[in-house]
């Protein structure tokens, strides 16, 4: 199924909102600046962007809706919610990690197998074995501390 | 100068370096030769891996990828028609068609003979101007430093693609990212969302390999596995090699061409690419009678090919001597340089002298070598870049990850990839580039700083900026490069 979308429009509502959402968010984020210099503060830049993400979204929505300059994008849906599946699974390995590299990151190389479509045992095998590798080449010769 | 040069040779001449930089020079070559890879992704993703290296093992390795890269895209646009790197674009025009003619060797050989010849004359500009460049840069202060900032930040237009807006989106939510932490001045967390590893900023090398290397991991996994193998270099007659006749019939062209790379690498905003089609159009533009241009013309291949490699180190100019960034590499590599504890800009001279006339003597080292592996691997290249794209992506996002938590040790920065290549991921569905991400992230935190700092030694006056010639020239550079943009991209549109 194909999902069509047009991308000025999306991506001007999407900035928009950021913009609405950080205006928000920076008073709430950022403390009181006693150390002001000459009016520009901690909140200077921030509220800054947010004027800058407001006021570029709001640009491409007039150019998307005043000015008709369009550009349509397709999608197929069964492309993106096995990508979301993918993402799901990255995700899940970001937390994993901390438990255990080798059978967290042994996973996540057989889970992007097969999201890929891939059939071959052999490459399944190298991957489980490079990441052996990996493990050594960093706890022994980079000396860096993997969660094991 | 002479001195320096004297006494960065024996920081240069070790076993260490010798053997990092032809590694370099190797994977630059084979990641620039598979289609879908490139240098910079090979950079990003081997960043972490050498934390344990000394700052001049580690940083002539990686620039070392970047020149091994350059060449490598040749060899897919040589041999398939699908340039490896951007900056190959231009050598598929007589590349292909040479090689289709029953001679790819010796196209291979040009290309590798003028990547070395642009590599040596970017290394040799590198090496004589960044020292005086340097020099002039000593004299910035807050203001000139503000200014360069926001002369860095108009390059997001140049690099934004179709759109500038989006191009400001995305450099805006560069800016944004840095403000993630401790603000220095203040003292005050921004953006901190009382998370314990969000207090200490989020770490570029994280932030990049999200947004360059999983985003790109991210699309690859959910589209069909393209063969874009490269057939082998069959075993070619003797008459397939590049002659003495040819060579010394391209050095006008290769001369020239490494000459216009340079200049034009050295800006920001610019690269390899647009060097490699200038040239190739001025190679055509003069070209003498006989000359076939587009149907497999060896200068078609030298002019390209010695453009892009010529704006390979030139790149480096304007980060080594005043710490901005011109492109998505030298941004890259500013966060190698700092990880090494090389605070890159008009001090770095000064401060480590014999450490960065040793890299920059590297980078004419590199040449030589990427000469010989050129020159005696290239059967071998060739048969790596058969490795199939899903093992190949499944690979790299382990070495990514893994090397994403060996920055610092920290499961936090494993989550910071993640969160930024799922973002980015969704942001090109709506067309944001993801350059000027990186951009904004390193000229963002100099443009507020060094603007803080103006107005303390000004007592709150703006006029400062507009007071300090130096400063005041930047501020108009910023408004002639914009409306150059502007008008290119009005002609643009015009001849659509």
């Amino acid at each position: 199924m194909k999902v069509r979308y047009e991308s000025n429009l999306t991506g001007g509502i999407v900035s928009a909102t950021f913009g609405l959402i950080l205006w928000y968010l920076i008073p709430r984020q950022i403390g009181l600046d006693f150390a002001t210099v000459y009016g520009v503060s901690s909140r200077t830049i921030p509220y800054g962007l947010s004027l800058v993400f407001i006021t570029c979204g709001l640009l491409l929505i007039s150019l998307s809706l005043m000015f008709k300059k369009k550009i349509y994008k397709e999608i197929l849906l069964q492309k993106e919610l096995k990508a979301i599946g993918f993402m799901a699974v990255l995700v899940s390995y970001a937390y994993l990690f901390s438990l255990s590299y080798l059978l967290s990151t042994i996973s996540l190389g057989v889970l992007t197998l097969l999201f890929s479509g891939s059939k071959k045992k052999f490459y399944y095998l190298v991957v489980v074995l490079i990441v052996g590798l990996l493990y050594l080449v960093f706890t022994q010769v980079l000396r860096v501390r993997l969660p094991l | 100068m002479f001195e320096m040069i004297e006494s960065a040779l024996p920081y240069l001449f070790t076993l260490e370096n010798l053997i990092f930089m032809n590694l370099g020079i190797f994977i630059g070559i084979i990641f620039g030769a598979i289609p879908g890879l490139n240098g910079n992704l090979a950079i990003i993703v081997l960043i972490p891996f050498t934390f344990t290296l000394g700052a001049v093992p580690a940083i002539l390795m990686l620039t070392a990828i970047f020149f091994g890269s350059n060449f490598g895209g040749s060899i897919s646009a040589i041999l398939i028609n699908t340039p490896g790197t951007n900056a190959a674009a231009a050598t598929l025009i007589d590349g292909y068609p040479l090689a289709q003619k029953g001679k790819p060797r010796t196209a291979l050989d040009m290309a590798m003979v003028a990547s070395t010849f642009g590599g040596f004359v970017s290394a040799l500009v590198l090496l004589f101007f960044a020292p005086q460049v340097s020099r002039i840069a000593l004299r910035f202060g807050p203001p000139e430093y503000f200014a360069l900032a926001i002369f860095g930040l108009s390059i997001i237009a140049t690099v934004s693609g179709k759109s500038i807006i989006k191009g400001l989106i995305s450099g805006a939510f560069g800016i944004l990212l840095a403000t993630v932490g401790i603000d220095e001045i203040s003292g005050l967390p921004r953006f901190t969302f009382d998370q314990r590893g969000m207090y200490n900023g989020l770490r570029m090398v994280a932030v990049l390999l999200g947004v360059y290397a999983l985003a790109q991991i991210i699309t690859r996994v959910q589209q069909p596995d393209e063969d874009l193998s490269i057939s082998d270099l069959q075993k070619t007659n003797k008459e397939d090699r590049l002659s003495f006749t040819q060579f010394k019939s391209t050095l006008g062209t290769m001369t020239k061409s490494s000459l216009i790379g340079s200049l034009i690498g050295a800006i920001p905003g610019t690269g390899g690419a647009i060097a490699s089609f200038i040239a190739y159009n001025e190679a055509k533009r003069t070209a003498k009678p006989g000359e076939d241009f587009g149907n497999g013309e060896i200068k078609g291949i030298a002019a390209p090919e010695s453009a892009n490699n010529g704006a390979t180190a030139a790149t480096l100019i304007p980060l080594l001597t005043l710490g901005i960034p011109g492109d998505i590499v030298a941004a890259t590599l500013l966060g190698a340089f700092t990880m090494h504890g090389l605070v890159v800009g008009p001090r770095l001279f000064a401060t480590s002298g014999p450490i960065v006339y040793a890299i920059l003597l590297g980078c004419v080292l590199s040449q030589l070598m990427m000469f010989l592996q050129g020159k005696y691997l290239l059967p071998l290249f060739v048969k790596i870049t058969h490795v199939p794209q899903k093992l190949l992506t499944t690979v790299l996002i382990i070495i990514c990850f893994t090397g994403a938590f060996a920055i610092a040790n920290s499961v936090f920065d494993v989550r910071v990839m993640m969160v930024f290549g799922i973002v980015t991921y969704f942001m090109q569905k709506v067309d944001f580039p993801p350059v000027p991400i990186v951009l904004g992230m390193v000229l963002g935190p100099i443009a507020e700083g060094n603007l803080r700092n103006s107005l303390v030694l000004s007592e709150g006056s703006w006029l400062i900026f507009f007071q300090r010639p130096i400063a005041f020239g930047f501020i108009i550079l910023t408004f002639v490069l914009m409306f150059l943009i502007k008008k290119n991209s009005k002609k643009n549109q015009q001849a659509v």
